[in-house]
């Protein structure tokens, strides 16, 4: 079986690729990571392509890549398959959406139906106005910058669009929304490219011009079927981070086993007090939260589960069904966190929109619950149901196969643990981060996440 | 795919062929080249879980069924499903959108299922829930899914008394219902073989010497047509120039399996590229692909979406075949297309499950949403200028799946007529 590792073996390809946009390439593929990267971008264009230009009413889009950016913080560099180009998609009626790429290296270019070495145009990263020049003796030009956008306006003119959606923003801010706060999602075009560009379409065309911002984030946001398998599958083989440790839960022996054999982990005691370094030697009574969930070490004497951690295991299976039945494709991500609010507080929770736990409600004894399930798979983190991030990541509806991150935490009073610290207000805390895909059915599960039991050692 | 056997009037039907191939080369060749996936408890207990969430209670109301006992004594086909251990399975929809999952007298899971009771206990479970329709694992017709024994038929209708007996139903449309339906889990593991399944054609591909290579030596079902329909299929014939090779080949985990296919053309001497009716053969896939991505949805049964696919090939100047036979009578000008979408994902709802086909149980079933199946079609193009009645052939096989846009492809499909030099 062919291992590769993508950003070693297609550092071209994947250049900035890496954890915030399509991490899950990043080891352990079973397959040819290339092949799967040009199958997801042809089926994209199929199917999400022509949806998202017809619902912006938009019937060309115009999305400028600078080459002496290298494509660095392009958010559509992996969805177009290049990191420099002027791509031009003209929905052409009929569900066809016409898909050209000029001034740029595509890496599938049969995804493309017109690439610029078929077209009158000039390539400044080949130098063709030298041949230019040799075409032209005796000529001069003003600048290269004459070239950037040649046979553009002819081109637009033949299609004749009527709103042509380009990369630039209008109303929404910077980088935020982006995993690692460095893409900038929706705005990629420089001003003198702007400038160039409205040259070459001339005014009837320049007029034509609105932002792409929330066209880009739509496309961002949808996902076809084979995006659900690169999501599930590799997940699934992954190993679940145990970090080459070999010691798992159930050789786990109290007073013996440190935290650092059995990989990232922590523990709350007894008495609700966080341990979290590698030397800890694990305790009678300890929770063990790790890459592998959780587990509880039973007391001398304890045959089961404390009151606490069996209530704390049956809270989050509940929390889980209200998040299985409730979120639904259609819905905005802010409908959706007030829906969960209420049937959590239905279900006898408490929903706070703070990662903490809150003294001052009505009910402090009952589980508090918090909700950030953002996307995941894109770099993007809308639709976002939570109540962080810009107001935007609650506006995004939630699409047929939107991969999410179902994270959310849980905070548990136990009056025990008051009692044992002073009345210092010690909880019990759950942290789950796992991952969901949404379906005509409900919130789905893609591949097996750590959280799905509680461990018990004797 | 298979015309010899045919003509000998011996016609077994592509997916049991397909199914001996696999399970006699697979164990001993490709197993232990490709990795698959592993059936890990944690994989499997996801499965199980999301197919009693999301499909259980689907097909037990579209079946109008309360209650469905599966009576288990040894290793059966819902194991995948259910878990390998023999016990009596007992679903009861109770109402609230939940089905009641019960294992009278089997040692199973106890995070899968809500209660374990002996099996003493069946006749009160069975009155305590009043079921108006019992779904039982038997079927009226010869089918895999008449798996209960006499014995235990006989045992089950005394425990349960005359009243509850006569409300006993075949399971046979419900089984192949719930075995059809996938949970998300199951598309990416769909989508993860089918990538392994196409690495491990073109590995076979890469082995082809012209001249040399025996079809026997290629794992796979491997089948070359001449122009006149007669086909070698995984003989010792050996590979030559202006071959069409088509390359059959599975990846599985536990009893999930799909295959898919794979065509490669020789270059004949002086061949720098595929020849003009090669690539006009290959332009067909592409057409009929296109129409049967457009035309494909969920909720119609097989027989019914058949029909519109016939129609619309038609419509593009196509001959719809219902064998995988060139038919002499039929307009020489007119290329043929014969259609076998049958499913995949579980082995056995290759056979009974929905299915888009001139064949079949299945055809009377209803395509589920997200239902995995596969573009099975075999392309017969005249070659008038070689003379009356020839004609080349080749079997497209891609793994696909329903939803609510259409077709959607979980995996690449074959890209194109590979070039053997």
């Amino acid at each position: 079986m062919q291992k590769v590792v993508a950003q070693r073996n297609y550092s071209d390809v994947m250049l900035n690729i890496g954890d915030a946009n399509y991490g899950i390439f990043d080891g352990n593929a079973p397959y040819n990571e290339e092949k799967a990267l040009n199958h997801i971008r042809r089926e994209r264009f199929y199917l999400i392509l022509p949806r998202v230009m017809q619902e912006a009413k938009v019937d060309m889009w115009i999305h400028v890549i600078r080459p002496w950016a290298w494509g660095g913080t392009d958010p559509l560099r992996y969805e177009f398959g290049s990191k420099s180009g002027v791509f031009i998609f003209t929905d052409q009626g009929g569900g066809n959406i016409e898909k050209a790429v000029f001034e740029g290296d595509v890496q599938d270019p049969d995804a493309y139906d017109i690439i610029g070495e078929r077209y009158k145009y000039r390539s400044q990263q080949d130098y063709e106005f030298m041949d230019w020049s040799m075409d032209n003796p005796g000529k001069s030009y003003k600048s290269e910058l004459d070239f950037r956008f040649e046979g553009i306006g002819d081109f637009v003119a033949e299609r004749n669009p009527k709103r042509i959606a380009v990369n630039y923003m209008e109303s929404l801010s910077f980088p935020e929304g982006s995993e690692t706060f460095t893409m900038a999602l929706t705005d990629g075009i420089s001003y003198t490219d702007y400038v160039q560009l409205s040259k070459a379409l001339g005014d009837k065309y320049t007029k034509r011009m609105v932002s792409a911002e929330h066209l880009i984030l739509d496309y961002l946001s949808r996902r076809v079927a084979a995006e659900v398998v690169l999501y599930g599958s590799l997940r699934a083989q992954d190993g679940w981070g145990h970090g080459g440790k070999t010691r798992t839960f159930d050789n786990i022996v109290p007073g013996v086993t440190t935290l650092g054999e059995i990989g990232q982990a922590s523990v709350i005691n007894k008495d609700g007090n966080e341990r979290g370094s590698d030397d800890y030697v694990i305790q009678r009574g300890d929770l063990i939260e790790s890459s592998q969930g959780y587990a509880y070490v039973l007391l001398k004497g304890e045959t089961d589960l404390p009151w606490y951690v069996r209530k704390f295991w049956d809270d989050d299976k509940k929390i889980r069904e209200i998040l299985r039945k409730n979120i639904q494709v259609g819905f905005s991500a802010g409908k959706t966190l007030k829906l969960l609010a209420r049937k959590l507080e239905e279900a006898g929770f408490v929903y706070t929109d703070y990662q903490e736990y809150n003294k001052y409600v009505d009910h402090p004894r009952k589980t508090q619950v918090h909700l950030d399930l953002h996307a995941e798979g894109k770099g993007i983190l809308a639709p976002r149901i939570s109540p962080m991030g810009p107001k935007w990541h609650w506006n995004v509806k939630i699409r047929l196969f939107h991969t999410f991150a179902v994270e959310y935490m849980t905070y548990m009073s136990i009056p025990e643990w008051d009692r044992a610290n002073n009345f210092r207000g010690q909880q019990l805390s759950g942290f789950f981060h796992d991952g969901g895909v949404v379906t005509d059915r409900g919130m789905e599960v893609p591949y097996p996440d750590r959280s799905n039991k509680i461990h018990i050692i004797q | 795919m298979n015309e010899n056997l045919n003509n000998e009037g011996k016609i077994m039907n592509k997916v049991q062929i397909l199914l001996i191939f696999f399970s006699i080369l697979l164990p001993q060749n490709l197993h232990s080249q490709f990795e698959e996936p592993k059936a890990s408890p944690e994989l499997m207990k996801l499965i199980r879980e999301q197919k009693f969430e999301v499909i259980l209670p689907h097909v037990m109301r579209d079946n109008k069924v309360d209650m469905w006992i599966h009576v288990k004594r040894k290793s059966d086909f819902f194991d995948f499903e259910f878990g390998e251990k023999p016990g009596i399975y007992i679903f009861t929809d109770r109402g609230g959108g939940r089905i009641e999952r019960a294992v009278l007298g089997g040692q199973v899971d106890r995070e899968l299922y809500d209660i374990l009771a002996p099996e003493s206990y069946l006749g009160k479970f069975v009155a305590e829930r009043n079921p108006k329709r019992i779904a039982l694992n038997y079927t009226d017709r010869a089918s895999s899914f008449n798996s209960i024994s006499l014995t235990d038929r006989k045992q089950l209708s005394k425990i349960i008394g005359k009243k509850y007996s006569k409300r006993i139903v075949p399971a046979d449309r419900l089984a192949a219902d719930y075995l059809a339906g996938r949970g998300m889990a199951e598309v990416a593991l769909f989508g993860r073989l089918l990538m392994i399944s196409t690495e491990k054609i073109e590995g076979e591909f890469n082995k082809i010497v012209p001249g040399k290579t025996r079809l026997s030596d290629i794992s796979g079902n491997v089948f070359v047509r001449d122009y006149d329909g007669n086909e070698e299929n995984n003989t010792d014939y050996v590979v030559q120039p202006g071959d069409l090779i088509g390359i059959l080949n599975s990846a599985n985990m536990m009893d999930f399996s799909e295959h898919n296919g794979g065509i490669g053309y020789v270059l004949r001497k002086g061949e720098t590229n595929l020849p003009p009716e090669v690539q006009r053969i290959w332009e067909h896939a592409l057409i009929t692909r296109n129409i049967f991505r457009k035309n494909i949805k969920a909720g119609l049964t097989g027989s019914e979406q058949l029909e519109i696919l016939i129609k619309k090939l038609e419509e593009s100047g196509y001959v719809y075949i219902d064998k995988d036979q060139y038919d002499k009578t039929a307009d020489p000008e007119k290329t043929q297309v014969h259609i076998d979408f049958h499913a995949m994902g579980r082995i056995i709802s290759q056979e009974e499950a929905p299915r888009i086909s001139p064949s079949g149980w299945g055809r009377d079933l209803k395509i589920p949403l997200y239902h995995t199946f596969t573009f099975e079609y075999m392309i017969h193009m005249p070659v008038p200028e070689l003379g009356k009645g020839k004609h080349l052939y080749i079997c497209i096989h891609d793994g696909v799946i329903v939803t609510e846009r259409g077709v959607e492809f979980p995996a690449a499909p074959i890209q194109g007529i590979r070039i053997i030099r």
